[in-house]
Formats: structure tokens, sequence, C-alpha cells
């Protein structure tokens, strides 16, 4: 079986989920982040923390194993709003929507919840809270350590809860709404998912540790800061090259998984010797 | 030897895997194991020193393991809390870049099992996913114990030592970080193949540009959130505008047209 070729073999809607699974989805995905890997990201936790509420949704065997599988994809989703990204996916998923649109739609709510999770929480509320606290730290208080522990986990927790209902509820009341011109919704979400991988491919290659050295090593050298800017380019470019060359491998050559990762470990070792030879040091 | 400490790493370590995550920031960290440790105020102390590095730090953290790095930093350097506060701060950078390696480490090793998770999810055996996601975060605490007991063995030693390993062999970490950065584009090629990738090339260059106008302004945080809600809109545009496409057009009933012989319309 080809995940991501083949469709759901049973199209018809399935039954709204109940709060127990919702309750069950959102108690799974505490461990998300459990086993991260380098190639999609939080995926194995993704996938353990929907199973409960995709066995209801899909009574057919091979369209369950077809899902879980495309839920395998790359995901990351952040500690904070991950439950509101598969409270959306659940209700796509009941609504039996084409896998292109759930594919886009995860990847876009993904990279939302990720972001949002980092600029919102961890950049502003919990960084405040722990600069508020930091002087009672170093005037010895225990107190506002555990104030800031504390306001952090219960957040956790509280928005774990609440937001997989919030994202069902609206994800369904949207849905039922669209899935009425189903292809026209298709062609835009997959437009919207090509996009969100354009950006994903910038964000995620950023610190490409190789190219930022070179980088680092030119711009120290007297260039205008137009050139600087361009050069900046250089780790997407990396990446963007490397996401169409392994496409290319994967389509037209029929190469596996396997092999590809084969060749980034050759990539990896290249580089050191490369950066051995011309005594390159860490950007970081 | 007290094992409190050890026990305090577990509970850090299990609370990054499989709860809030908020135990590993390093106010909380080190103040959790400077009082296991019997240095209550110079462990709070280190910790709101490291939690300003931390807090600096967090632009980068979206992509690159920075929290588990500051896990690491915070573990070592309350072991190392007893030579003085100052002291453990010194080497913290060099407990940074050490952190952040074994995670990417760890997160390649995990790598190794996707195939077989893979399968499971073929034979929707979501126990079997679940079993393998214990056993691989069982592994990845038991990695950390072990730093945790050996630091706490030869702390000094083993500081010296990775200090050296990072100032003599900075190319093994370039390598490490290069294999990490670029798996990812495995994923997103896959990802671009099942969403039918032939036709999508102009959406993906211009998040490509988009990406890269933002990412040059903003940090990668506001960065993705900007990205994402153009990608809503990107798909929202879309959506309606084939949808006024697609609008059956209201056939105005043909009035009956007077003619004249020969065809031509009465102009009056």
């Amino acid at each position: 079986m080809v995940v991501g070729i083949t469709q759901y073999t049973n199209k018809n809607e399935a039954f709204p989920l109940d709060k127990k699974t919702l309750n069950q989805v959102a108690l799974r995905s505490f461990m998300v982040s459990a086993s991260k890997n380098s190639e999609t990201g939080e995926a194995y936790g993704w996938c353990h923390a929907l199973a409960p509420a995709l066995k209801k949704i899909h009574e057919n065997e091979e369209d369950l194993a077809l899902s879980m599988g495309h839920n395998l994809e790359y995901v990351e989703t952040g500690s904070f709003f991950s439950t509101l990204a598969m409270g959306v996916v659940l209700s796509l998923e009941a609504q039996k929507c084409d896998l292109e649109t759930i594919r886009s739609v995860r990847t876009t709510m993904n990279v939302l919840c990720n972001s949002l999770s980092h600029a919102l929480f961890n950049l502003m509320i919990l960084s405040t809270i722990a600069i508020a606290c930091i002087p009672g730290a170093n005037n010895g208080n225990v107190a506002s350590v555990a104030v800031f522990a504390l306001a952090a986990m219960i957040l956790t927790v509280v928005l774990r809860f609440a937001l997989i209902k919030v994202g069902y509820a609206q994800g369904t009341k949207i849905m039922e709404k669209l899935m009425k011109k189903k292809e026209d919704l298709a062609k835009a979400s997959k437009i919207m998912g090509g996009f969100t991988v354009g950006g994903l491919i910038v964000l995620a290659t950023k610190h490409v540790s190789a190219s930022n050295t070179f980088v680092s090593a030119v711009q120290s050298s007297s260039l205008s800061s137009v050139a600087s800017s361009v050069l900046n380019a250089v780790p997407a470019c990396i990446g963007l090259v490397c996401t169409y060359v392994f496409y290319y491998l994967l389509t037209k050559k029929n190469y596996s998984i396997t092999k590809c990762v084969g060749i980034v470990v050759l990539i990896g070792c290249i580089m050191i010797a490369i950066s051995f030879v011309l005594g390159m040091t860490t950007s970081l | 030897m007290s094992v409190l400490p050890l026990i305090i790493v577990l509970l850090i370590v299990l609370d990054k895997y499989c709860f809030s995550h908020i135990l590993q920031r390093p106010l909380v960290a080190c103040t959790l194991l400077g009082a296991s440790l019997g240095y209550l105020k110079e462990g709070m102390l280190l910790g709101g020193a490291l939690e300003v590095y931390y807090i600096a730090y967090q632009s980068l953290s979206e992509y690159v393991p920075v929290e588990s790095g500051f896990l690491f930093t915070s573990i070592i350097s309350s072991f190392l809390v007893s030579g003085g506060v100052d002291a453990s701060i010194t080497n913290a950078s060099a407990f940074l870049v050490g952190g952040i390696a074994l995670e990417y480490v760890l997160n390649l090793f995990n790598t190794l099992f996707l195939p077989a998770v893979r399968k499971a999810c073929e034979k929707h055996d979501d126990k079997k996913v679940g079993m393998m996601q214990f056993v691989l975060m069982l592994i990845n605490v038991l990695v950390y114990l072990g730093v945790a007991y050996s630091v706490m063995n030869n702390a000094s030693s083993i500081n010296a030592m990775l200090s050296t390993f990072i100032h003599t062999y900075p190319f093994v970490m370039i390598g490490i970080m290069t294999i990490a950065s670029l798996m990812p584009c495995i994923a997103f090629a896959i990802l671009l193949r099942n969403m039918g990738g032939k036709d999508l090339t102009g959406a993906v260059l211009l998040g490509v540009a988009v990406g890269l106008i933002l990412v040059s302004m903003t940090s990668t945080a506001v960065s993705g959130t900007i990205v994402a809600c153009i990608a809503f809109a990107l798909g929202w545009f879309n959506f309606r505008s084939s949808q006024k496409e697609t609008i059956p057009v209201k056939k105005e009933e043909s009035k009956p047209v007077n003619t004249i012989k020969g065809g031509a319309e009465k102009w009056w």
C-alpha cells in the first residue's frame, strides 16, 4: 500500500466523536514529543495520540491503516496548541475528506500551532512570568519558582483538554459547509499545503550548520548589506534543492526512504570532511 | 552517594517527554537540583542566570532543540555548582552545544525506528506504535540519567573533557547539525509527493520567498505564524475565486426579437 496515492474506500461521514474519545486523545497528546525523530518530527506521538479516534472514525480496516499511515508524515506541533490541530484533523477525518485536503490542512495547522505556541507562550507569557520570578529567585524565594512552574503546568493541562473540543467542534462546523464544494476545496487546500511546505523548508533548514558557517565567514569580509541578505538565503536554497532532489528520487527513480536517509548521512560525512580540511567552527 | 538528585533528574526528563515541558526550564531545573544537592540558594542563582540566557535563545528554539540544550546545561551546571555559581556559568555555552548535539544524536537514533512504526501503522496496530514510543522514550531518559550519573561522579573531569572535545573537534558538530537539518527535507519531499507535487511548484516557491522575507525580518516563531495565516488566506482566496467561476449564471429569458425580412433587427 502506498500511502497518499490511495483514497478512502468508505466515504460516508462518520458518527461524531464522543467526549470520552476526545479526552483520551488529549491525554495521549501529552506524549507527542516523547520520541521525536529527525525525519518526521513528532509523528510517532501524533499517530499514537489520534489512534483511538481514528479507530472509531474508520470502520474499514484498510481505511484505518491508510489513515494511520498518512498521519505518520511530518508533524511538529509544539507543546501548547497541539490538541487544536488534532481536533481540526479529526473533524476532517470524520468528514472523510480527500487525503490531499487533510494533509494540507494538517501541515498548515501544525505550523500555525507550533509557531503560536512559541510566539505566544514561550516568548511572551512564560518569559514574562519568568522575568517577574527571577528577582525573587535571586533573593532565595522558592515560592516565586513554584508559582512559575505551577502556572505553566496548569496552562498546559487546561489548554490541551479545552482546545481539542474547540478544534473538533469548529472544524466540523466549517467542514460541513465546505464539503458541498469538495473539488474546489481540494484544489484550494493543495495550494495552501504547497505554500506551507515552502515556508517550512525555510524555517526548518534555517540552521543548516555548514552553510551558516560559510555565510558568517563570507559576511565577516566587507560586503554590502544587499549581498549579505542574499547570502542569508543560502541555507533555504540548500533545503529547497534537497527537497526537490529527494522528490525526484522518490517519484521518478523509485528510491526508498532508507536510501534517501543514507544520502543525507553521506552529505553529513562529506561536510565533516570539508569542515575538517577548511578548519571551520560551528556558528552556534 | 545520594540517589535524590538522580530521582529529580528522572522527574525533570519525564516531564520533558510526557508532561508540561516546564520542569526543564533552567529556573525550575536548577532550583530542584540545587535543593536536592543541598545548595538551594546557589541553584536558584544559577537557574535565574541561565533562564535569562534561555529567554535570549528562545528565538532559535522552534527548529533547533535549544530546550534540550538548556536541560543538559542545567543538569551539568547544577552538579558543578558546589565549585561556585560563576564557575558553572562560565562553561554554559559548551554544555549548550553538547546538549544540542546529544538531542540531535537521540533524534537520529529515533529515526531508525520509523520503518518499524510504518509497518505497525499498516497493520493498524496502535499498541505497537505506543510500545515503540515508550521504548524510545525510556532509552532517551536512560541516556540523560546516564549522563547525570557520570557527571555526578566525575563532574570536573567531564566538564574539562566536554569543553576540550567541542573546541578541538567542532567539525563533528557541523556534520551532526547538517544531517539533522537536512533530514526533514525527506519528509517534505514525501509530503509533496503525496499532495501531488507536480502542480505545486509555484506555491512552494512562493512559500519559500515569503518565508525568506519574513525570517530576515523577524523570529522563526512569528514568521511561522504569519506563513500559516497567509497559507490559510491563500487557500480561502483560491476557494472563493473558484466558487465565483463555477456559480451558474442565470440565463435571461431571451426576448423575442422583432426582425424584418432579411434578418435585420428593427432599430426603433
